[in-house]
């Protein structure tokens, strides 16, 4: 029997687009620049979903502030891949909860965090819903310690165990001698200044220019022999100045 | 001058040269890799492609038969609509159902510059429309509850273009 195509495509409504496959819309949206996608993801599920399908490599949640509210209703079904936190203006008070976080971290691989001053313990209540973070950059100017260093160890261990790859824009940072307890992984590390890190390490970052490179520095840095160290990297810097205060 | 015969879903024949036919990449690969011989006088089922959308198909390939094969496209020249030919403008003036009849033949038909010509025009028809001047376009029904539309807004002023 022969099918009649026309009256399968028009169905008795009105709509035709909807009556085309995905594949076909998605050639369609692929002529869409960026702003026009994101408009176009608020006419239906449908479209929502196809636009997100294009745009999921090349968006990353953009969350300023602290100010939030009802984020699981808004984020369901929202696995982004990258999250940037900008802080800056706020900074990260003790007692911070990142509980409203969660319903985002679950698939987030790279996470940027800047911030003015953060309290020691906000900022692991910030990173605790994080898990699966391959690279992470921290910017925080100043931090506060509160934690007695017990308490901090215990909140410490195991909160990143996918890390790979860490740059850290603090001059002091805590965290820094426990790393091998928060993230185990680690073997990439660019920091502002010469810190101890762990023996598995494979890169070593050091930003600061003046830092000579001598057998201490390997030392005080806690490296092995095979570990490489670099000093003064630009593009490094690159990364730390983008988005930056 | 050798043509070959298509039959379409309702049963209607047409004769078509052969060059033409061979804009559809289905066809060429029909008569070349399958090797079915046009001259068997046997026409080629078309079942996914109705008569009135095979006409209309076929008043392109006749006036596009000679187009050179286009550039690979980068990613940049990709994302142009504005590209689209006079006589190609004037051609896709038609219908929504017709229009998107021509898709779906066209994709069948694997004519890939038919399906850009269209893509570009629907993307025309999109570009610097809010949804729900989208949605009113195409007639397409808002099934997001309500409220959540708003959400979706708001979630979307956080997207932002990777800088790298």
């Amino acid at each position: 029997m022969e099918v009649d195509q026309r009256k399968e495509i028009g169905g008795g409504d009105e709509t035709f687009i909807e009556h085309l496959p995905n594949e076909i819309l998605l050639m369609i949206f692929r002529k869409l620049t960026f702003r026009q996608l994101v408009r176009a993801s608020a006419v239906s599920h449908r479209w929502n979903e196809l636009m997100f399908y294009l745009l999921k490599d090349r968006v990353k949640l953009h969350i300023q502030g602290l100010q939030f509210s009802n984020t699981e209703e808004w984020a369901q079904n929202r696995k982004y891949a990258a999250l940037t936190f900008d802080a800056v203006r706020f900074g990260l008070p003790k007692g911070f909860n990142a509980r409203w976080l969660e319903p985002l971290a679950e698939n987030v691989k790279h996470l940027r965090f800047y911030c003015m001053r953060a309290n020691d313990g906000a900022l692991l209540e910030l990173l605790r819903p994080f898990g699966a973070v391959e690279e992470l950059l921290v910017k925080a100017d100043k931090l506060d310690l509160s934690k007695a260093l017990s308490s901090y160890l215990r909140l410490c261990r195991g909160l990143l165990p996918n890390l790979r790859r860490l740059t850290i824009g603090c001059r002091y940072v805590r965290m820094m001698g426990l790393l091998k307890e928060v993230a185990p992984r680690l073997n990439h590390i660019a920091a502002l200044i010469p810190v101890a890190c762990m023996a598995t390490l494979e890169e070593l970052h050091i930003l600061d220019k003046d830092c000579k490179q001598d057998a201490t520095l390997a030392e005080l840095c806690n490296c092995k022999r095979s570990c490489k160290i670099f000093i003064g990297e630009s593009l490094i810097e690159d990364v730390l100045s983008d988005g930056s205060l | 001058m050798s043509t070959i015969k298509l039959e379409t879903s309702d049963g209607v024949k047409f004769t078509v040269k052969t060059q033409v036919a061979k804009c559809s990449g289905t066809i060429r690969t029909m008569l070349e890799d399958i090797g079915i011989n046009p001259q068997d006088g046997e026409a080629i089922p078309l079942s996914n492609v109705h008569s009135t959308i095979l006409q209309k198909i076929l008043v392109w390939a006749e006036h596009h038969v000679d187009d050179p094969e286009p550039p690979r496209e980068d990613a940049d020249a990709a994302k142009r609509t504005d590209d689209i030919c006079s006589w190609d403008e004037d051609f896709l003036k038609v219908d929504q159902r017709t229009l998107f009849d021509v898709m779906l033949a066209a994709n069948y038909l694997d004519m890939k510059q038919l399906i850009a010509v269209c893509c570009k025009t629907v993307a025309n028809m999109i570009k610097g429309k809010t949804a729900d001047q989208i949605r009113r376009t195409f007639n397409i029904e808002n099934d997001f509850p309500p409220g959540e539309e708003d959400k979706i807004r708001l979630r979307n002023q956080f997207c932002e273009e990777r800088s790298r």
